[in-house]
């Protein structure tokens, strides 16, 4: 359990034990907002929110991006703009750099099975997503994937609309042929 | 509330959208498999009636026909590709929809940038291969 794993500039540094991350918050490399992750943990935490980490357990801190904490309360201390997003989703067993979702499968489901030339501009936008992301640059990610997400959903409802529409002349013209 | 909140999850993951066009091809393909007569009213692709030309998911749906009836070598007949990266899409969509409603944590698949990359490449040689009216290349053709 002595395995932990931290965020720095987009990018996951680790493993170190516990004695290093102590170590690393008191010279000031993590911060309280910055995000840790250690085996058996359920998702990426503030350093701030994790006991053992800062000698004294700080709050919550204040969430980076308002619209994803519904009714949040009177923030606190104002972390600066490049701390990284507060809500990540959950990691998984295994470690992984992406917590920025690039709805990938999506988009080649839609390219394979739904409207190609739509689904081809969400694996384009999910690719630069991802690179976006290994370079560290995380709010530029988060576009990027929303894109690829509408992209994916947009190429899914014309695919879906085109099979009904297909349909529907097959049923009442008794075929195209 | 709970069920609202539950639904708002669903919707968030994407999840949902992706199982209901499983769902949906599901039902069509096993209409399919059972009444042939049936399968002249499963939908085109648009593309190829209006162009003539096989896009990248021409020949899914009878890939995934052939493979729901045990048939891969003619599902690697009508789109290789599809049945390439069906074992990833499986997957990763059975790993999103746990997450999603039953709090699973199966672990990603780790794919890099220069991966997603490499299928966009892939996709797009396949799509312009599959096109080429000569032998190596037609047969990628559905």
């Amino acid at each position: 359990m002595d395995t932990w794993y931290y965020l720095h500039d987009g990018r996951q540094v680790g493993p170190i034990p516990l004695s290093e991350l102590i170590k690393l918050a008191e010279n000031g490399v993590i911060q309280p907002w910055t995000q840790v992750w250690s085996p058996g943990m359920e998702s990426w935490r503030s350093a701030g929110e994790v006991e053992g980490i800062f000698p004294v357990p700080l709050g919550p801190p204040a969430p980076v991006r308002p619209e994803n904490v519904p009714g949040s309360g009177t923030p606190g201390a104002e972390p600066p703009p490049d701390a990284p997003p507060r809500t990540l989703p959950a990691m998984g067993a295994t470690v992984s750099y992406s917590h920025v979702d690039t709805h990938l499968t999506k988009a080649i489901l839609a390219t394979l099975l739904c409207c190609m030339p739509l689904g081809i501009v969400a694996i384009i936008k999910a690719a630069q997503a991802k690179t976006k992301l290994e370079d560290g640059q995380i709010e530029e990610a988060r576009r990027l994937s929303r894109d690829a997400d509408n992209w994916g959903n947009w190429s899914i409802i014309l695919g879906l609309a085109g099979s009904v529409i297909y349909l529907v002349v097959m049923l009442v013209g008794g075929g195209l042929d | 509330m709970q069920g609202s909140a539950t639904l708002r999850g669903v919707v968030r993951n994407g999840a949902g959208g992706a199982l209901l066009l499983v769902l949906l091809a599901g039902g069509m393909l096993v209409l399919g498999a059972w009444y042939t007569e049936c399968s002249r009213f499963l939908p085109h692709c648009l593309l190829h009636e209006a162009t003539g030309l096989h896009c990248s998911g021409c020949g899914a749906q009878r890939a995934v026909h052939a493979l729901l009836q045990g048939d891969v070598r003619a599902a690697l007949g009508y789109n290789a590709l599809l049945v390439l990266v069906l074992p990833f899409l499986l997957y990763a969509g059975v790993r999103s929809a746990g997450e999603g409603w039953f709090g699973w944590t199966l672990p990603r698949l780790p794919i890099r940038a220069k991966v997603v990359w490499a299928c966009l490449a892939l996709i797009l040689l396949f799509t312009v291969a599959r096109n080429v009216p000569v032998d190596p290349f037609q047969r990628l053709a559905p």
